[in-house]
C-alpha cells in the first residue's frame, strides 16, 4: 500500500492552488506517474473522502485536502465533510 | 542570568480570527474566548519580556511524513508564517517577527548537553499554531520569537511526561543563559478536539466532555502528577483525533512545575471546541518556592 504517495499528492493539492484547479479538473492527469495502487488512484481522483479515511489517511491531511477542493472553510462544508464520515472510527495512524 | 517571567497556554484555532471580523454579530461564548486573548494580550504587555518562547505543533503544514521532527527549534533570521494556504483556507493573518537567534542556539546547544537532541531548523514557516496565538498576543510583533515545533500529530508521538520534562528543562536552559532576559514562554494547544475526524462536531452535542471536566479540575487545582502521567499519545486520540495536542499545555505544565495557575478561563458551547486559557505568573511563584 503507498499511503505515503496518497497522502503526498494530497499534501501538495492543498499547499497548490493552481495545482488543485487543474486537478479538479482532470485528477488523472494530476495523478499520472504517482505510484497508486488502482484503489487509491480511484479514491483520489473521486475525492473521496470516505474512501480515502478508510484507507488510513490522517484526518488532519484529509481535511485539509478537502477545505481546498471546497475554496476553504465554512460551516456547510463542515457538514457536507462530517456526512462522509458518518460511522467511522479513527484507527492506528503510525505509518 | 534569564528569568521566565510568564508561562501562558492559548488555543489557536484559526477560526478564532474570523470571529473578531463578525464583531457584535459573534455568538457570545466566542466573544469571550476573544476576550480571555485580550486579557492574556494585556496582560503579557505588563510582563514586560524581552523574548517570547512560543511551543505548538505543526499541521502537517512545516513538516510532513517525508522528514517529522520529534521536539525542533526554528532558527532563522525570522519568526514568520502561516503558509499561504491557510491564509487561503481560513483567512488567517500574517505574522512576522524578528527571531532571537541567540537564545534559540542556546537552548539547542544546552539541550544536547542534557540529553535533548533537538532538530533545527534554519528555514521554515510558521503554520498557524504559532501565528494565530502571536497575533492576538502580540499583534505590534516587535518581540523577537524563538519557536519550538512539537510533533502531537503523526504518531509515535512521546508520552506526556516527556513532554512535561522538557517543559521544565526549557525553564532551566533559560534560567541558564547568561543574558538578563525577560522570557515569555507561549504554549499553544487546546482541549479536546477531533479537527478532521468523523467526531469533528462533537462538541455540538456535547459542549463539555468529561475528560474537559476533569482535566480543567486537575489543571486548576494543581493536581498534575496523575494527569500528566495519563496523557499519552493514544489516550488523548481516543478522546477526540486531535487532543494530542493538549500535549503542549503538558509542556507549560512542566515549566511551572506542575502548580496551579493563576488564571484561568475556559469556554465550552456548541459554537467550537472547547478553549482554555491558562496563566502563571512565575515571578509570584519562584518567590512562594524560596519563602
Amino acid at each position: 500500500m503507498s499511503l505515503y504517495a496518497t497522502s503526498r499528492a494530497m499534501w501538495k493539492i492543498t499547499r497548490e492552488k493552481e495545482l488543485a484547479e487543474r486537478f479538479q479538473a482532470d485528477p488523472e492527469a494530476v495523478l499520472a506517474g504517482l505510484d497508486l495502487t488502482d484503489v487509491e488512484r480511484k479514491a483520489l481522483a473521486e475525492s473521496n473522502v470516505r474512501a480515502l479515511f478508510e484507507l488510513g489517511v490522517h484526518p488532519f491531511v484529509l481535511y485539509h485536502f478537502a477545505l481546498r477542493l471546497a475554496g476553504g472553510f465554512s460551516m456547510p462544508f463542515i457538514q457536507q465533510y462530517l456526512g462522509q464520515l458518518q460511522g467511522l472510527t479513527v484507527g492506528d495512524l503510525e505509518t | 542570568m534569564s528569568t521566565v517571567v510568564q508561562v501562558l497556554c492559548v488555543p489557536h484555532d484559526p477560526t478564532l480570527p474570523g470571529v473578531v471580523a463578525q464583531g457584535a454579530e459573534a455568538p457570545e461564548p466566542l466573544k469571550r474566548t476573544i476576550g480571555h486573548f485580550d486579557t492574556l494580550r494585556a496582560r503579557l504587555a505588563a510582563a514586560r519580556p524581552d523574548v517570547l518562547v512560543a511551543v505548538s505543533g505543526d499541521h502537517f503544514n512545516q513538516w510532513f511524513y517525508d522528514n517529522m521532527p520529534t521536539f525542533s527549534i526554528g532558527k532563522a533570521l525570522r519568526a514568520a508564517g502561516p503558509f499561504p494556504h491557510e491564509q487561503e483556507l481560513f483567512g488567517v493573518s500574517p505574522y512576522d517577527a524578528a527571531l532571537e537567534g541567540d537564545v534559540a542556539r542556546h537552548l539547542l546547544r544546552t539541550g544536547m548537553r542534557r540529553g535533548i537532541d533537538f532538530s533545527y531548523s534554519d528555514d521554515f514557516v510558521l503554520d498557524h499554531g504559532f501565528t494565530v496565538p502571536l497575533n492576538f498576543l502580540r499583534p505590534e510583533q516587535d518581540l523577537p520569537v524563538v519557536p519550538i515545533f512539537t510533533n502531537v500529530m503523526a504518531p509515535p508521538v512521546p508520552p506526556g511526561q516527556r513532554f512535561y520534562e522538557l517543559g521544565a528543562s526549557i525553564v532551566e536552559m533559560i534560567e541558564a543563559h547568561p543574558a538578563d532576559l525577560r522570557v515569555a514562554i507561549i504554549a499553544s494547544g487546546h482541549l479536546s478536539n477531533a479537527i478532521g475526524g468523523p467526531q469533528m462536531a462533537q462538541f455540538m452535542q456535547q459542549p463539555d466532555n468529561p475528560w474537559d471536566l476533569r482535566t480543567w479540575d486537575r489543571i486548576t487545582r494543581g493536581d498534575t502528577a496523575a494527569l500528566v502521567a495519563e496523557s499519552d499519545y493514544e489516550s488523548l486520540l481516543a478522546v477526540g483525533s486531535g487532543t494530542p495536542g493538549f500535549l503542549d499545555y503538558v509542556f507549560a505544565l512542566g515549566a511551572v512545575g506542575g502548580s496551579a495557575p493563576d488564571y484561568a478561563e475556559k469556554v465550552a458551547s456548541t459554537f467550537a471546541p472547547p478553549t482554555g486559557f491558562l496563566a502563571w505568573d512565575t515571578t509570584t511563584l519562584r518567590t512562594a518556592e524560596a519563602a
